[in-house]
């Protein structure tokens, strides 16, 4: 009788545990992840498509790559990365939903882009606001990760840009006067004119002319006569590759000799719309005729996928990859926080377009080159270091 | 342990497992009934609450609706307002610096404050310029400057009324609606465009109605983005992802419905989604299921309430109705469990008429019977006992009696009386067998027939003479088929009758008579015990006839033998010279042939005689003497005397005992003496006989033989003439003649047979 009793006393106690087992499961089970989700915001329609489809090249890339090798090394496990990529049209407020979609509905762990400073820095506060990690390649407006704890970036920061081409202006082509003509409208433009406009009047310069006009004009006549007529050695056009080449050609129209000087936005401009512009030099974050070894390698892959070479919209989107890439398997894990901290401890990093250092921001100190249009096409004349 | 008791009072208590029965048959429909009445009214109440929910999410899609587009209509208007026409052009047109701008800034600025004022449900008025969409005037001054190229709501703006969906304004800072709308100036010229920014704050107000949903109750909106429209009420740190439901995924996928679900705080609720797709919006009503479904609640604890007093109602008729169905059986239980412990007055009650009581009835029944079996057994092993320890005393008592006569009278008075019989009596069968002679009957009336000698014919018609010829017991009772007629007019009482055959060592020596008054006194049963008694007394019957006659045989025994030994003594006595000594005083001699009165008298009385004693015994003797006889197996020897001449002498018995002691033991030694002699007598004639044999053996001739024979014999006789001849008897003299003369030649008298044998032949 007493192995009967002991039999209903295991009984209850089995019922007793199963329920505690039932109570207990449940969220603290974490379930290893199968896939990191990755968000991209590209302007892949809008006034700036050729950034977007770089930026969509660049990450495809990266991403297959990764993929191919079997994915991201988390914690022993290779896991893959999905892509959503979202456009935003170049417009801000679709810049904010994009980010607010990925993050909300796409459940993405971490967004790449948007590039464009005007729509980065409003995505960037979406991000920053639900704690997901951003890393914008191509923005260089410093308000994109300024305060910010989740947002990073792969290109240097106007400041030392607008630096560099005055520097490059007063020094390099001994002018004393410049002329400036940027879009007001346009974050970007409007940063970079102001620090170009700041260091030159610092180091010594005069802008003699400091014209504006809102995105979408098309008819510079009335600034572009004001900057003839101001006696400019040096016209700095901080514009995107859209706008640029009839900016160049109604001034060389107006009869305006100064030197047109340009910063990274020229960056997608076509060998077609180099003509327009020969003879003038921009900054830019890299240059393909100086890559290293590693550059060389990237730029290779890029040509035999898409057979164009690479921009630098998409050498630092491929960088911005690297670098998330990086973040997760330096932490071994995928989630929002581990990524930020992957993040936020990379010191250097040596990715195709140049050896980054951070330093404790989500900017990079990192060179500038300097291209010269050369029978249309650009070419290495100078490395600026910071 | 505690199980097992727990099982064994399940299994033995029939009121306990009646009880849970009823209970069980109780408790099922009755939670059946509970659970389909509490989940039929759950479903009814979820339907309503669906209905209630979706028909509030429908009016309250109408107010947005109707809220976005008087909101629609009055920015329209204001675009319109005479002040507006009238500074708008130079507002948006003149250079910032000229004074016409500056005046229509002013004047125009002025009017926005006030409208702003009156109209809560704008966020923001302001102008932009038809190129860049740059923010010339607002009622936030912080905005003016910007431009608004890429803006939906400019890029729109400008061809027409437009209104931009729920989005996150970035300028702003928070979600909002903006509609925006080409403003002309007086000559009808588009210079710009109006935009408002809607407070969705005010908006949510309208939601926010919870009368109609209960104080749980709730409606909000959430954009297609799973962003909360008014941040202010659920702010905008709470929620990094978005705020998700099942409601709100639901929705976003362009879903209208209803469902039960956890609402974006994790609380249960029932909701209803619609989702708006010209605002791009879902709006959700929800209600806590916990208050929602308080009145099911409710219900379910009524039914709890109900259930369980009906729990308690149903337990006390069960255990009523279950002690009612029970008790009879229980007590009946009882009843057979004391007649199992032996107590066969044990009687089950009968409480009802149904099933139970039958069986009580027949339960009881059965113990009766059981009873009077029982009780019956015990009364017919009494009787047996008695019969048997009736029997056993008449067998002991037989036993010890030898004398027939008084055996077989003691056997008819005890076995009348032990067995209570009106009378007994016991018949023998005579030296022939041909008839049972009656030897021994108890009372008058045996007497009687004693007197007449009575007897019966072995196997006559009489109930002895069958059972004596047929060995066989047979009892004749007056009742039932067999009835006999007993008309013995000296036993005029017997009802019953048993004969049984006395049968000893295989043989019928008689047959037994018991008659009871008493109708079918007996039975088979009887036949046994009286016959076992029969046997016995049979036994002892004939047992006291062997004894009687080996008494006989040995008392002839006895008396050759004393014959004998008068005989041999008086042979002895004969060839002695001397028959007795006397003693006087130191002197002891020979006594002569006189033999003295006194010891003829006593070996006459064969007794020891006392003379001149205190007891005068024997009165006239001379002295005070005492004569005892030498006894030796009842024959006199001789007697032993004592005379005390000097006076009287007291004999004591001691003395006399002493005396007779050693007369007896003087018997046996003489008898040994006198044996002795004549064995050694008897020793010297076969010596003799044997010499005179090897004497004749020694020789081969007859005529020598025959010589040595006379001779030795002659000599050993000493007898002066003998005679020995040969021949064949018929040549010699007659059987007879020779027979005497060998007799003759031997006087000691010893049988002829010794002569015969040794003799070889004449």
């Amino acid at each position: 009788m007493n192995k009967k009793a002991s039999a209903i006393r295991a009984l209850w106690l089995a019922s007793l545990i199963g329920l505690l087992l039932l109570a207990g499961c449940g969220p603290e089970k974490e379930e290893p992840i199968t896939q990191v989700r990755v968000g991209v915001i590209a302007p892949l329609t809008g006034s700036i498509p050729v950034v977007g489809q770089s930026t969509k090249n660049a990450a495809e890339l990266a991403v297959k790559e990764v993929n191919d090798a079997g994915g991201v090394n988390i914690d022993g496990r290779k896991v893959k990365i999905e892509l959503f990529i979202e456009d935003n049209q170049d417009k801000e407020e679709s810049a904010v939903s994009a980010a607010q979609k990925l993050i909300n509905q796409r459940n993405v762990v971490a967004i790449i882009g948007p590039q464009a400073s005007r729509n980065a820095i409003p995505a960037s506060n979406i991000a920053e606001n639900a704690r997901i990690p951003m890393i914008s390649p191509w923005s260089t407006n410093p308000e994109t990760t300024a305060g910010k704890k989740y947002v990073f970036r792969v290109a240097f920061i106007d400041p030392f840009q607008g630096r560099v081409m005055a520097r490059f202006a007063l020094e390099e082509l001994e002018a004393s006067k410049a002329a400036v003509l940027y879009d007001v409208a346009s974050a970007y433009n409007k940063g970079i004119a102001e620090i170009f406009k700041r260091v030159f009047e610092e180091a010594g310069g005069q802008v003699v002319a400091f014209e504006s006009y809102t995105t979408g004009e098309e008819d510079f006549t009335t600034q572009l006569t004001a900057i003839k007529n101001s006696g400019a050695q040096v016209l700095f056009l901080p514009n995107y590759y859209n706008e640029v080449p009839l900016q160049a050609q109604q001034a060389r129209e107006l009869g305006v000799k100064a030197v047109i000087i340009g910063s990274d936005s020229w960056g997608q401009l076509t060998p077609e719309d180099m003509a327009e512009v020969e003879g003038s030099f921009f900054s830019t974050h890299y240059a393909p005729d100086i890559a290293s070894e590693v550059a060389q390698e990237f730029i290779n892959k890029y040509k035999t996928a898409y057979g164009e070479p690479p921009d630098d919209v998409a050498a630092l989107t491929y960088d911005a990859f690297g670098m998330l890439f990086q973040a997760i398997e330096s932490q071994g894990k995928a989630d929002p926080e581990s990524i930020r901290n992957g993040l936020a401890s990379i010191s250097q990093y040596e990715g195709v377009t140049g050896t980054m250092e951070y330093k404790g921001t989500g900017d990079p100190v990192k060179s500038a080159v300097i291209l010269r249009i050369d029978n249309g096409k650009a070419r290495f004349y100078k490395l600026a270091s910071p | 342990m505690e199980g097992d008791i727990v099982m064994r009072f399940w299994a033995r208590s029939l009121t306990t497992r009646l009880l849970l029965y009823f209970l069980l048959l109780a408790l099922v429909p009755l939670s059946i009934v509970g659970y389909v009445a509490y989940n039929r009214s759950q479903d009814a109440l979820k339907e309503r609450l669906f209905k209630h929910l979706t028909t509030t999410a429908i009016l309250k899609e109408d107010e947005i609706r109707r809220w976005v587009v008087d909101e629609t209509k009055s920015t329209r208007l204001l675009a319109q307002t005479p002040v507006i026409r009238r500074y708008v052009g130079p507002l948006l047109t003149a250079p910032e610096t000229s004074a016409d701008f500056l005046t229509a800034y002013k004047a125009i600025g002025d009017y926005l404050a006030v409208a702003l004022t009156e109209e809560p449900d704008l966020l923001e008025i302001f102008f932009l310029t038809d190129v860049g969409g740059k923010v010339v005037l607002s009622t936030n001054k912080e905005h003016e400057g910007e431009y608004n190229v890429t803006s939906t709501y400019f890029t729109e703006g400008r061809k027409g009324t437009y209104v931009q969906n729920v989005y996150f304004s970035v300028p702003l800072g928070k979600t909002t609606m903006t509609i925006a709308t080409p403003v002309e100036d007086e000559n009808g010229q588009r210079v710009g465009v109006l935009g408002v920014h809607l407070n969705l704050d005010r908006m949510d107000e309208l939601m926010i109605e919870k009368g109609a949903l209960g104080t749980t109750g709730e409606t909000y909106l959430v954009d297609k983005y799973n962003v909360f429209v008014s941040q202010a009420r659920f702010g905008s740190e709470a929620f990094p992802r978005g705020v998700h439901t099942e409601g709100i995924d639901a929705a976003l996928a362009g879903n209208n419905g209803t469902g039960l679900y956890e609402n974006y705080q994790g609380v249960p609720v029932v909701g209803a989604y619609r989702w708006m797709d010209d605002l791009e919006l879902a709006l959700l009503a929800e209600t806590e299921q916990k208050q929602a479904f308080a009145p099911v609640r409710q219900l379910g604890r009524v039914i709890s309430l109900v259930s369980l007093g009906l729990v308690i109602g149903s337990t006390i008729i069960a255990h009523t109705m279950a002690r009612q169905i029970s008790g009879p059986v229980v007590v009946i239980t009882k009843a057979a469990a004391e007649i199992a412990g032996g107590d066969l007055t044990q009687r089950a009650p009968v409480l009802t008429k149904d099933e139970i009581g039958i069986l009580a009835q027949a339960f009881n029944d059965m113990a009766s019977q059981l009873q009077e079996l029982i009780t019956g057994l015990e009364q017919r092993v009494a009787d047996r006992t008695r019969g048997l320890q009736a029997a056993a005393e008449v067998s002991y008592a037989t036993t010890s009696v030898l004398d027939r006569d008084e055996l077989l009278r003691q056997v008819v008075e005890l076995v009348r009386e032990r067995f209570h019989l009106y009378y007994v009596g016991l018949f023998l069968l005579d030296e022939e067998r041909q008839f049972a002679v009656l030897h021994a009957g108890t009372g008058e009336a045996g007497r009687e027939m004693l007197a007449q000698g009575h007897k019966l014919p072995v196997g006559g018609t009489s109930m002895i003479g069958w059972c004596v010829a047929k060995g066989q017991a047979r009892i004749a009772l007056d009742v039932g088929e067999e009835a006999v007629r007993f008309d013995n007019p000296v036993l005029p009482e017997t009802r019953s009758e048993m004969a049984l055959p006395l049968r000893s060592r295989g043989r019928v020596i008689g047959a037994m008579t018991v008659q009871s008054a008493e109708e079918a006194a007996f039975d088979e049963a009887d036949i046994a015990v009286m016959q076992t008694m029969a046997d016995q007394v049979a036994v002892a019957i004939d047992n006291a006839r062997l004894f009687a006659e080996t008494q006989a045989a040995l008392e002839k025994v006895e008396a050759a033998y004393q014959h004998y030994l008068g005989q041999a003594w008086t042979e002895y006595t004969c060839r002695r010279m001397v028959s007795g000594y006397k003693q006087m005083g130191e002197r002891i001699e020979p006594l002569g042939d006189e033999v003295l009165p006194e010891v003829q008298r006593a070996m006459a009385a064969q007794r020891p005689l006392v003379w001149g004693g205190d007891d005068g015994a024997e009165e006239e003797a001379p002295s005070s003497a005492l004569v005892v006889p030498i006894m030796l197996r009842g024959q006199p020897l001789g007697a032993l005397g004592f005379e005390e001449p000097a006076g009287k002498r007291q004999w004591s018995e001691e003395d006399i005992a002493l005396v007779e002691e050693i007369a007896e033991q003087l018997a046996l030694a003489a008898d040994n003496l006198r044996l002795l002699d004549e064995t050694e007598h008897r020793a010297t004639r076969e010596r003799l006989i044997a010499e005179l044999t090897t004497h004749m053996r020694q020789t081969l001739d007859v005529d020598t033989v025959l010589q040595t024979a006379v001779r030795d014999i002659g000599e050993t006789l000493g007898l002066s003439e003998l005679v020995v001849r040969i021949g064949t008897a018929q040549e010699l003299v007659p059987q007879s003649s020779a027979d005497t003369a060998l007799r003759a030649v031997h006087p000691d008298g010893a049988p002829p047979v010794t002569g015969d044998s040794d003799g070889g032949g004449e």
